[in-house]
């Protein structure tokens, strides 16, 4: 570890070229971290800067300040091309006090080198339990090569406003413009959207703030950092997986969305409510998880198209309600944007543990539709598809994302947005002549849907069993058809998917499989392995219910197959741990049923998104030079 | 372009109604077309379709399968896609006349009642066009029993959605043509009609119009216009020459006539006989408006007011008071 004090006379800045680096802001929650890191990450995009941010959130709603425990704010890998994921290590962090920073540092979130801009008041603070704090973490950073770089923020703030905390984030984002070479127009522009319902007078100190960060840095910091920025081919939109979700919804033509809040879904519905009434939509806040759900249903029962929004928690209050749908065929995207668990386990932090529950959850035999975004761009278009298929196939579909889309932010391409994607209007003409309610064709099925008010259509709605007619009917015989129709739609869907495409070669050593968000971060990994001569590909499944066609014959061609996901399972090794008992990850269950292909499994449930680096780790470990046996 | 000014306000008044129903007649002429382009598509045209309806993230599924297993729209016979073929040209007509649509004209030998009828009855063919395009659709077409439907349609044969839906009508009239019994026969639905009366015209021959559910406007200037269009329900207008009654019968305004009934102008005798009406009828048609917005008690004149009130002006309650007033012999005093 070396310090850098401030210096009044600089040289010319050191350049650094270099195609990636990554950032992190951290400070007590309320500090305004986050939307430092926002906004940074916004005008990076913009600029024509590969981005993906993470928020960095804690777990409780307001932390005591100046514990690791409260660390809040956000990380954001900046590329030359495209980023996909949020990477291993940071290169530059600017941290508010040294508790927030040593949190960073325990996680081993910092790289080695890595240079530290802190607020160092408190190593001059009148509080003697401080300053010791403050000297205790010195001593626990001096074991990495960290450069730190102490910066009087709050007392250079004060030259401009009388509460420093309320402005820091913005000193702080000054000093990054600068050390980045961000334009300060664009800067300025995204200060104007984010205090748009704040008077001038907050704007011009935000600002002035700004501009003082930067000058700062001009005159006291000894480098800058470029990446090579490049001109989008097609106009882009910069967005979170939320908000993407909330457009997708828009762009499909929905008309309700029915929720309750929860963490870390509701940024969806605060999105929504803003701009979903100009589109003829409405966001109804329920009274509870099962009402929402409840909501949903019977509008989409009344021929509107409804979703409902949850997290792990949620769904599962909402579970009998999603029987309902099932049973009585009506139409329901959930969108389950999935936290760790158990109970309320990670509010705020990110697992792919509620997959098994998604597609088992339900009481009694309840087959639906399981779908999962792995980008955010994909948040956007899954929702058209998945109010396609809800009404094709009159049946739930969920659509699992996780907190890591749901608060990351990353640019893409500006959809062009088609008519054909939303409903076509309803057929409220009269039902032909002795049609039933569940008319379902013995092959496939389906069924055409009866919409309330159409003459002719009346029917008896049930969850109970019942036969074509919706009679109530408890025969075996009945149930077992019934059974067999509901069940025989999710076949017929398999039958239209294509086969998922390998990334890397067709064949090889091993294959990884994964879902969800770690796309980005598994295909990191298995470019690296592979520069290392390892023969690893990967494939990432967007559908779970059914599962994409071909996958025996894609696992035939590798000597192991292994799914990586933000899930626990045991390790070979552990105590107690042996091949008979070993719990396992949730889609490698999935797979070994499905394709009795003797699937492998590497998991962590760390609270953070999964870093390449940790998959690269996991790969060499099943693929030792030589390749598999 | 019509030259007479008043027509292009009273089009602007009605430019809501007018949207309303051209969007029907489009949204019809739309879904009508593509499901005429869908019989004769071919497996890689209906393909694309399903592609673009599943959206980006339906590159998962093969759309080729999902259009042969869910076609878009269901195969129609010869007669069915003959009639949709008809209905379409009906509705393409309709939506390409622009405001032409709700324009007629009385012209020589022709009466109003027969004008309207005559206008409204292409309104009537699209209403037609409309369901067949349903019906063909939904595979419930039957020759038999629904060609008629493309046959012009007269506005007594439109049933009650019809009526709620009908298009409004701007009529360039005489005035010696303005017949106010024929109006009678549309004032039903939401029906709007406005008059565009030139030369000499009956002061007040709208007054025979006024029925407890009908909106019945007379300006010179287009006042009220904008309250005839918000009415929701049958409305009849007529722009007039300058020297005719100015009175305006809102529904909404009360119970009794004299609430609904506001008179800021009426002519006084001698009237001049015009074509078929005579001066006789005339008074008549000004002295059963000034009946129908009396109120039943006297208002008295409020001691240095310039003028009378205007009949049926302000507030009932405010006349009331007023009145009490008058009788208790303190008005003026305060």
């Amino acid at each position: 570890m070396s310090a850098a004090s401030a210096t009044a006379a600089p040289a010319p800045p050191k350049v650094l070229r270099v195609p990636e680096h990554t950032v992190e802001i951290v400070s007590d929650s309320g500090e305004g971290a986050q939307k430092c890191g926002q906004i940074f990450g916004a005008v990076s995009a913009k600029m024509g800067n590969g981005v993906w941010t993470v928020e960095l959130i804690p777990a409780e709603i307001q932390p005591p300040p100046r514990v690791p425990e409260g660390a809040s704010g956000n990380r954001i890998r900046l590329g030359e091309h495209a980023v996909t994921n949020w990477g291993d290590r940071t290169n530059l962090v600017i941290a508010f006090n040294e508790q927030v920073l040593l949190a960073r540092h325990r996680v081993d979130s910092l790289a080695d080198d890595a240079v530290i801009l802190i607020e160092d008041k408190w190593a001059r603070s009148e509080d003697a339990d401080i300053v010791a704090q403050w000297d205790a973490a010195m001593k626990e950073l001096s074991g990495k090569h960290y450069r730190i770089i102490p910066v009087a923020m709050e007392d250079q703030c004060l030259t401009i406003v009388d509460n420093p905390k309320k402005g820091k984030n913005m000193f702080a984002l000054g000093l990054l413009a600068r050390v980045y070479g961000r334009d300060m127009e664009r800067i300025k522009e995204q200060i104007a959207h984010a205090f748009r319902k704040k008077s001038e007078e907050v704007y011009n100190s935000n600002v002035a703030l700004l501009e003082l960060g930067y000058h700062w840095a001009e005159d006291n910091i000894d480098f800058r950092v470029e990446i090579p920025t490049h001109a989008a081919d097609k106009p882009l939109v910069v967005m979170n997986g939320n908000e993407a979700i909330g457009m997708g919804a828009i762009a499909s033509g929905m008309e309700l969305c029915a929720m309750y809040p929860i963490t870390p879904a509701t940024s969806v519905s605060h999105y929504l409510s803003e701009v979903f009434e100009k589109f003829g939509g409405i966001v109804h806040q329920a009274e509870d998880e099962i009402a929402a759900c409840g909501v949903a249903i019977g509008a989409s029962y009344a021929g509107k198209v409804a979703f409902t929004i949850t997290s792990g928690p949620g769904m599962a209050l909402k579970t009998e309600f999603l029987g309902l749908a099932v049973m009585t065929e009506t139409p329901l995207v959930l969108v389950n944007v999935q936290r760790g668990g158990p109970s309320t386990g990670l509010p705020t932090k990110v697992e792919q543990s509620d997959m098994l529950a998604a597609l088992y959850g339900q009481t009694g035999d309840s087959p639906h539709i399981v779908m999962a975004p792995a980008t955010i761009e994909e948040c956007f278009h899954i929702m058209i598809t998945a109010r396609r298929l809800a009404e094709t196939f009159r049946t739930l579909v969920m659509v699992l994302t996780d907190a890591n889309l749901a608060t990351g932010v990353s640019p893409y391409p500006k959809p062009t947005l088609d008519e054909a994607w939303q409903a076509a209007p309803l057929d409220l003409a009269p039902v032909k002549e002795g049609q039933k309610a569940y008319a379902w064709n013995k092959d496939t099925g389906l069924s055409d849907r009866i919409i309330p008010g159409r003459p002719g259509g009346m029917f008896t709605l049930t969850g109970l069993s019942h036969d074509e007619g919706s009679k109530v009917a408890y025969s075996s015989g009945i149930h077992q058809h019934s059974s067999a129709m509901r069940s025989r739609k999710i076949a017929v869907l398999q039958s239209l998917l294509v086969p998922p495409t390998v990334y890397g070669e067709e064949s090889g050593d091993l294959l990884v499989v994964g879902w969800g968000s770690t796309k980005g971060a598994i295909e990191e990994a298995v470019d690296r392995a592979r520069k290392e001569g390892l023969k690893v590909s990967s494939l990432h499944l967007r559908f779970l219910s059914p599962l994409e066609p071909g996958l025996k014959d894609i696992f035939k061609k590798f000597k192991k197959v292994m799914t990586v996901e933000i899930n626990y399972s045991d390790e070979i090794g552990d105590p107690y741990i042996n091949e008979e008992n070993r719990r396992r990850g949730q889609l490698s269950i999935l797979l070994r049923n499905a394709t009795l292909v003797d699937v492998d499994c590497w998991g962590r449930v760390p609270g953070e998104p999964l870093r390449p680096m940790s998959i690269v780790d996991a790969i060499r470990g099943r693929v030792p030079r030589g390749g598999a046996k | 372009m019509p030259s007479d000014p008043r027509v292009a306000q009273a089009l602007a008044a009605l430019a809501q109604p007018i949207a309303e129903f051209r969007a029907a007649v489009q949204g019809a002429l739309a879904q009508a077309d593509a499901f005429l382009a869908a019989q004769t598509a071919d497996a890689v045209t209906q393909a694309a379709s399903a592609a673009k309806s599943l959206g980006v993230f339906g590159s998962h599924l093969d759309a080729a399968k999902f259009a042969a297993m869910f076609p878009s729209v269901a195969k129609a016979d010869k007669a069915s896609q003959a009639a949709l073929t008809k209905a379409a040209k009906i509705l393409r007509s309709v939506a390409t006349q622009g405001d032409d649509m709700a324009l007629a004209k009385v012209s020589d030998g022709r009466k109003l009642g027969a004008t309207i009828d005559a206008a409204l009855a292409g309104a009537g063919q699209a209403f037609g066009a409309i369901i067949i395009t349903e019906l063909v659709r939904g595979g419930r077409y039957k020759a038999a029993e629904h060609e008629r439907l493309l046959d012009p349609s007269e506005f007594r044969a439109w049933n009650n959605a019809e009526r709620r839906f009908a298009p409004p009508l701007v009529v360039e009239v005489a005035g010696a043509d303005l017949h106010a019994g024929a109006l009678l026969d549309f004032a039903d639905g939401r029906e709007k009609i406005v008059l565009v009366v030139t030369g000499d015209a009956p002061p007040a021959a709208l007054v025979r119009c006024i029925t407890p559910g009908t909106f019945v406007l007379q300006t010179v200037d287009g006042t009220g216009l904008d309250r005839l269009v918000g009415y929701e329900g049958p409305a009849i207008a007529a722009f007039l020459p300058e020297g005719a009654a100015t009175f305006m019968h809102d529904p909404t305004a009360g119970k009794e006539p004299w609430q609904r009934l506001t008179v800021p102008f009426l002519p006084t005798t001698p009237f001049k006989a015009v074509g078929g009406f005579s001066a006789w009828q005339m008074e008549q048609d000004v002295k059963m408006l000034a009946d129908l917005a009396r109120t039943p008690f006297a208002v008295p004149a409020v001691p240095g007011a310039k003028g009378a009130p205007a009949i049926g002006a302000g507030d009932a309650v405010d006349r009331i008071a007023s009145w009490l007033l008058g009788t208790s012999g303190i008005a003026g005093n305060g």
